[in-house]
């Protein structure tokens, strides 16, 4: 039996698949394909904003076609915000009419006609970014029949408006749902056991909560939308007691708890108890509201469950991320409902927020890591505008920068991490850095969707050459699926593959292990002035790094030499020792070599 | 003041009334997601409208750089809009709304219905 989500009432969660305690179990929802190389399309948003219409999409069709793009991997045309009508009709979604008079299906047809693959895009909330209220919720059923009746073979799903999350346009009060109320301390009695314990007596097990006025708060999953927080490491917090209980048996808990509508402070509780290990959840609702975050008073009376011996309370609310996680369910198990083969591409949009990199895997073939990328957008005529870095989240760098030390969430059996529509052909960005962010995304195995108007490139031209670079795009696309590591950087005090890093006066090497026992190594310079210093980097640091993930490790690490293909030149060189330097690169630009070993 | 009476002031400035007549059409607005007919112009749909009109009826190329806009805590509070926002407060075509903190401080915001609080965010925004 599938989620059950609504407008009324964050949903019920009657299987444990969909809690965070599953979360890292790798099992994936029915109807979620693993095995998928990431996408390769075009997408509307950053070459027309709203501005997209029926016209403008057959004309990037064509040019597909033309350009030869769909012979390098590109199917997917991605509508994006913008194309429906402002409300339902008759319950249903339809085409705005002034943008695509034809309606979605007779524009599925058209693209499909041409052999390539058409994709659309909603919201988990009420309304889309841009406005419609059309969004998905509690319409999931509705929606999926009307998609699997225009033909579409990719969605992209947004969290504008989202009922259960302090989202874009949502109500900021509805951090009540996402964060538990401030706790003071526990009461704990029956079975001839009572015990009075307060925080002191807790331990805040993750990241993101603190003790402040002898309370414990900041109980949830913490923000992840903009660039602050590194997405490796725990992303939530719980408060833990040790109970030692007399016999096996039920036992009343009362709490003693604030309550706030704020991040950091809200209404939602949930309550799990039992041994280490072996918890289950007694309570996951709101409670009653208390005044304010610093009005305490004490709950009623919840009955938890206790064995013998020593055992742990939580007390947690990990629904930012469940919440967010049933809601794209509801979806993926609408689209199984019409069809269970249906096939459709799920991208997760939803910013990062509730860090899918935990539990995207799930129901979703990639997941953004943070907002969007550009807020530039262009239009019938304007480019729009990229940047290399900025303080928030536009910039190639700053996606760069997340995305590349989240290998470990990434992999055939699970999905990818999406750092955002490229921004190759848009202004701001010179065609050294257009190279490094498409060299950037092919390594990390991001979704490659262009977001430029097509019609501004022609066979041969200087961003034609980046986005076609076929050996580049054949690391995006090979086989063994798995995204590179960076196994050193310059600012990188220990740990290259896992240190957050935001400086960009900085080089970084990346490796990654590819399907014929080859792998591909970048060198990569985020600064704005040339490298000279040399980068070097040896065969036994690379494979310590990706050994684990290599089809033939003692082959590679044994040849007596190998073969270097300089992925942009084209230039090909032998390498008889066990290092592989480079010096020079100039500003914003990267240096990519595919290197095989020799056989015989 | 409500979306029409907007319009009205916008259309008078403009030089050719033909080509704004058209650009802004009840049509072509409601494909933008603004309602023609609403009587409380929003500052959003007034960044939209305004940036709209300087774009397609004064050929007034965007400002490259908006970070001179980041002072504005909610910018990014509304994806889609924050480019409108931007060039429209950068001209200085619509003023901040400023918003006390409790601590005696201020902040600058644009709309500020949807201000993250996020404990992530204060440190650094609320500065």
């Amino acid at each position: 039996m599938g989620i059950e989500v609504s407008t009324e009432r964050p949903a019920v969660i009657k299987d444990d698949k969909y809690r965070y305690d599953s979360f890292k179990n790798g099992n994936v929802f029915e109807g979620k394909k693993t095995g998928r190389l990431p996408a390769m399309g075009w997408n509307s948003w950053n070459a027309f904003g709203s501005g997209n219409t029926e016209a403008l999409t057959k004309a990037m069709a064509d040019k597909f076609v033309e350009l030869g793009l769909d012979k390098l991997g590109y199917k997917y045309i991605v509508l994006d915000d913008g194309c429906y009508k402002q409300e339902r009709v008759d319950g249903k979604l339809s085409n705005e009419e002034v943008k695509f008079p034809s309606g979605f299906r007779a524009l599925a047809d058209y693209i499909h006609d041409k052999g390539l693959k058409f994709g659309m895009y909603n919201d988990i909330g009420t309304n889309l970014c841009a406005g419609a209220a059309v969004g998905t919720c509690g319409h999931e059923l509705t929606d999926a029949r009307s998609y699997i009746d225009w033909g579409v073979d990719f969605i992209k799903v947004d969290n504008c408006y989202y009922l259960w999350d302090n989202a874009t346009f949502s109500n900021a009060e509805n951090a009540k749902y996402t964060y538990a109320p401030n706790i003071k301390g526990i009461e704990v009695e029956g079975n001839g056991l009572a015990l009075k314990l307060s925080v002191a007596y807790a331990e805040l097990r993750g990241a993101g909560a603190e003790i402040k006025d002898g309370c414990a708060t900041g109980i949830g999953t913490f923000d992840g939308t903009g660039p602050q927080n590194s997405p490796v490491g725990d992303m939530s917090a719980e408060l833990v007691f040790k109970v030692e209980a007399p016999v096996d048996g039920e036992y009343g808990l009362q709490i003693r708890y604030a309550t706030g509508r704020e991040p950091g402070t809200g209404c939602w509780l949930q309550i799990a108890s039992g041994p280490e290990g072996e918890t289950k959840i007694y309570y996951d609702d709101l409670v009653p509201e208390s005044g304010g975050p610093t009005e305490l008073v004490s709950s009623d009376h919840f009955m938890i469950g206790l064995k013998k011996g020593e055992n742990i309370i939580r007390l947690m609310n990990h629904r930012r991320q469940e919440n967010t996680l049933c809601s794209y369910a509801a979806l993926l198990e609408a689209f199984n409902e019409i069809n269970k083969d249906h096939g459709i591409l799920l991208s997760i949009c939803e910013w990062g927020k509730t860090q899918p990199q935990n539990w995207g895997y799930k129901v979703g073939d990639s997941w953004r890591i943070l907002n969007d990328i550009t807020f530039q957008v262009g239009g019938d005529g304007n480019p729009g505008r990229g940047e290399w870095a900025s303080d928030y989240t536009p910039g190639v760098a700053v996606q760069y920068d997340k995305a590349v030390i989240m290998d470990g969430f990434a992999g055939l059996d699970k999905g990818w991490n999406d750092p955002d529509m490229l921004m190759i052909g848009m202004n701001g960005l010179d065609m050294s850095q257009c190279a490094t962010h498409f060299a950037m995304w092919c390594m990390m195995n991001s979704p490659l969707m262009l977001g430029l108007d097509l019609r501004r490139v022609n066979k041969g031209d200087e961003i034609y050459n980046i986005i076609a670079n076929e050996d580049l795009i054949a690391l995006n696309q090979d086989a063994l699926g798995v995204q590179a590591k960076r196994v050193f950087s310059t600012l990188a005090k220990e740990a290259p593959d896992k240190e957050y890093i935001r400086d960009n006066n900085r080089a970084d090497i990346l490796a990654k292990p590819l399907a014929d026992g080859s792998i591909a190594v970048s060198f990569i310079n985020l600064s704005d002035h040339t490298w000279e210093q040399e980068l070097s980097v040896s065969i036994d640091t690379i494979l310590g790094f990706i050994g684990n993930k290599m089809k033939d490790k003692e082959d590679f690490a044994n040849a007596a030499s190998y073969k270097i293909k300089d992925l942009w030149s084209k230039k090909e060189s032998s390498l008889d020792a066990k290092q592989i330097s480079v010096s020079d690169i100039p500003a914003f630009g990267n240096v990519t070599y595919r290197i095989s070993p020799y056989v015989g | 003041m409500s979306v029409r009476e907007l319009l009205d002031l916008l259309e008078k400035k403009s030089a050719q009334p033909e080509v704004f007549k058209d650009a802004f059409s009840e049509k072509n607005l409601t494909a933008c997601g603004i309602d023609i007919n609403a009587k409380e112009l929003s500052r959003l749909d007034a960044a939209i409208l305004m940036h709209k009109y300087l774009l397609e009826i004064e050929g007034v190329q965007d400002l490259e750089d908006i970070s001179g806009a980041e002072v504005l805590k909610d910018l990014y509070d509304c994806r889609k809009c924050v480019n409108h926002i931007a060039q429209v407060y950068l001209r200085g075509l619509i003023a901040p709304v400023r918003y006390p903190l409790p601590d005696g401080r201020e902040i600058l915001l644009f709309d500020g219905k949807n201000l993250y609080k996020e404990r992530s965010l204060s440190c650094t925004d609320y500065m």
